[in-house]
């Protein structure tokens, strides 16, 4: 059942006019130059909006808003070029202490967070542990009321802009979904460091490593060895679209038609090439659709958030090499610093594409995740 | 600057008791045995009578004088179980020849003399002889002969035999009745019902397909285990299912876009279509995969489906084409665009 909701108009007529004034073309030049998508001041602008938290209610600070109307930011938001990424990365953990947090945490923390104060990078992955996350090594020890944390993450992306880290810990050997901890670190805290990642896609991550840590035991969220159920509903989040859905991938069909538009003529085999482009995306469009949806009601989309995931993401990595296909050899051309300059596009998305197929849980995560929960298909890895 | 959205990916429930019962229908009146055994034919007399009888091709009914009543997507409920089951009835080609006879004033009646099938689309040609869709069954089929429409008389013709067990046949052009042409607008509306319920009997096919795998993947053991704990096995599988629940999407958008007259139905027929002869072809695929050799063997049902799932698009639709019509109409209108964004 399908209908047009013109209510949203408004609010995607703010969100433009807020990008199209705060996000400058120096903005967007040094965030490709650095590979780091932040900038302090338009996350600050956006919590004196109450734009960051804008699906939570409003009792805590949100403003009550729904799925759609995220869903209307995160296109505004990309067709800005806004780099607002810790916005995700920080809402999930907001989300999870919204879930697993004591009454102090809330009282402190999500405020911070609705501001636009408190950012997060996420510190669950290790060199030796990736789509096993719960085989984390990173240990946190108990001495009195504190915890001392050693170990090391990597892909904690923007952990060198985030004011906070969230990371899993190892609290228990020997257990290996029962021995795990979350905490959530200031950066500033003694004994951290970040080293640099660069990335294909040009944008960059971290290693980060933790040497004798001292943190008060009033940053652990949740139960001590319960992190595994508590972060597991916060996975469910990420893959629900919380953000971005299939928004990316409706920009490349956008491109790819703009594109088409400006040819005099098209082959066969570019007309299908833009078909089954256009056809992905919408597709990808319905299935993203489909998990707000169901948010709105009120059902956790577990199935159908991995397909959404699972669909996008490989969708556009398809898509990124069907856009070069369609442009010939001019389509691998780099930018040349003009940004009005079309070229630089599909070479970029080319070398993006593939990590939205990896990270927040890889392909074939998500393919398990359908096959035994859409399929009742018998389990294929550990629980 | 408005949004598409969704109010619930779940059908009513109204759509859900006519779905039961089409289920039920079929499971009684045509068994997969039955299926089996009007092949090659592919064509189901009775079953098309007792279709007949209920309505089922009815739903949405039309009156030349105003227009459509009824909403193509309840008959994309009745076009997926049809697919679902492998029913040997053209179920869009019926839905499709009924509402270009009341288009044309009920000229050929539609009730009383037997099958009345339009499928819009460019109709092949050996010197003068066209392969006609349901022209091996006594048939008032419609065609599209260089764009321009006609009709065969019921006669009883040797069927061609083919891939998807199709009632096709090569008629002889002098065979040909000429009809009064229809405005194009009017031929168009006949094309988006044919898009939109064949894309719903693949989806069908390929949904049925899966669930044969997924019941094998579940019972059958190697090297001690269910293959259905084999990434190899699941995760082609997972893929399937998330492609259908796609274009499952795509369909019904589609469907939402021809009955509520959205700008965008210009193109979301020929999308939902396009996507679906893939899925047809990828799913079954897939699926008699899963079988191994077993899935090779006339005795499994798996096959009956691989063979339809290429075999009933192939017959009708060229995709190269298709694509090449989606893209013309994507493109010729400049507002025309993905939802979401500026709508």
């Amino acid at each position: 059942m399908f209908e047009i909701v013109d209510e949203l108009s408004s609010f995607r007529a703010d969100v433009r006019a807020f990008f199209s004034a705060h996000v400058t073309a120096d903005m967007r030049a040094r965030c490709r130059s650095t590979g780091t998508f932040h900038d302090d001041d338009l996350y600050r602008e956006l919590g004196l909006r109450n734009w960051i938290a804008l699906t939570w209610p409003t009792e805590i600070g949100g403003l009550g808003l729904g799925p759609l109307e995220a869903l209307v930011f995160a296109e505004e938001a990309h067709r800005a070029g806004a780099p607002v990424t810790i916005l995700g990365t920080t809402l999930m953990v907001g989300n999870t202490i919204r879930a697993a947090g004591s009454a102090t945490q809330l009282a402190d923390i999500l405020p911070r967070i609705v501001a636009g104060t408190l950012t997060a990078a996420l510190g669950y992955t290790e060199p030796e542990s990736g789509s096993d996350v719960a085989a984390a090594r990173t240990s946190a020890v108990r001495d009195g009321e504190n915890w001392i944390i050693n170990g090391q993450k990597v892909f904690t992306t923007l952990a060198h802009v985030a004011s906070h880290v969230f990371l899993l810990c190892r609290t228990k050997t020997g257990s290996k979904y029962r021995g795990l901890t979350l905490f959530l670190v200031p950066m500033n805290t003694p004994g951290i460091d970040v080293e640099p990642i660069y990335t294909l896609g040009g944008e960059r991550t971290n290693s980060t490593y933790y040497r004798d840590v001292v943190v008060p035991d009033s940053c652990r969220i949740g139960g001590v060895d319960e992190g595994w159920s508590v972060m597991k509903a916060a996975l469910a989040y990420e893959r629900g679209g919380s953000m971005g859905g299939a928004v990316e991938l409706n920009a490349v069909a956008d491109h790819a038609t703009a594109w088409a538009r400006g040819q005099t003529s098209l082959s066969g085999s570019q007309e299908s090439l833009l078909a089954e482009l256009l056809v992905d995306a919408e597709v990808g469009r319905l299935l993203d659709l489909r998990v707000r949806s169901m948010v709105m009601n009120d059902e956790l989309p577990v199935v159908e958030g991995s397909m959404q995931k699972l669909f996008v993401s490989e969708s556009l990595v398809r898509s990124s090499a069907r856009l070069l296909d369609l442009l010939g050899p001019l389509g691998v051309l780099a930018a040349d610093g003009d940004e009005d300059d079309p070229r630089g596009y599909a070479e970029q998305l080319y070398r993006h594409a593939v990590v939205t197929t990896i990270a927040g849980g890889t392909s074939e995560i998500q393919r398990s995740i359908i096959a035994e929960n859409g399929m009742n298909l018998p389990r294929s890895r550990g629980q | 600057m408005g949004c598409l959205t969704v109010t619930g990916f779940v059908t009513s429930d109204e759509q859900d008791a006519l779905a039961h019962s089409v289920r039920r229908l079929l499971e009684t009146r045509s068994p997969l045995q039955r299926v089996r055994d009007l092949e090659p034919l592919g064509f189901d007399g009775d079953l098309h009578e007792e279709f007949s009888r209920s309505g089922l091709y009815d739903i949405r009914s039309f009156e030349a004088s105003d227009g459509v009543r009824g909403k193509l997507a309840d008959c994309l409920v009745v076009a997926v179980e049809c697919g679902r089951a492998l029913a040997p009835i053209p179920y869009a080609d019926v839905v499709t020849g009924r509402q270009l006879t009341s288009q044309l004033g009920g000229t050929v009646s539609s009730r009383d003399d037997g099958l009345t099938t339009f499928a819009p689309i460019s109709s092949q040609r050996k010197g003068d002889a066209v392969l006609v869709a349901n022209g091996a069954v006594k048939s008032h089929a419609f065609v599209l002969l260089d764009g321009h429409l006609c009709r065969i008389a019921p006669a009883s013709r040797r069927q061609a035999a083919n891939l998807g067990h199709l009632p096709f046949s090569w008629v002889n052009q002098s065979e040909f009745v000429s009809v009064p042409e229809i405005a194009p607008e009017a031929q168009r509306a006949l094309s988006d019902t044919w898009m939109v319920l064949f894309s719903g009997q693949l989806v069908g096919l390929a949904r049925r397909a899966l669930e044969l795998a997924i019941l094998y993947a579940s019972t059958r053991k190697q090297f001690d285990s269910l293959i259905g704990s084999f990434q190899g096995v699941a995760h082609p599988m997972a893929d399937g299912l998330t492609e259908i629940e796609g274009t499952e999407l795509l369909v019904s958008e589609a469907a939402w876009a021809v009955d509520s007259s959205d700008p965008s139905a210009r193109w979301l027929p020929m999308a939902a279509l396009s996507r679906s002869i893939r899925l047809a072809e990828r799913v079954t695929g897939i699926s008699l995969h899963v079988h191994g050799g077993y899935g090779f063997t006339t005795e499994y049902d798996i096959q009956l489906y691989y063979r339809r799932g290429k075999g009933w698009p192939a017959a009708y639709v060229e995709p190269a084409a298709l694509h090449s019509f989606l893209v013309a109409e994507f493109l010729a209108e400049p507002g025309q665009r993905l939802g979401g964004a500026d709508r």
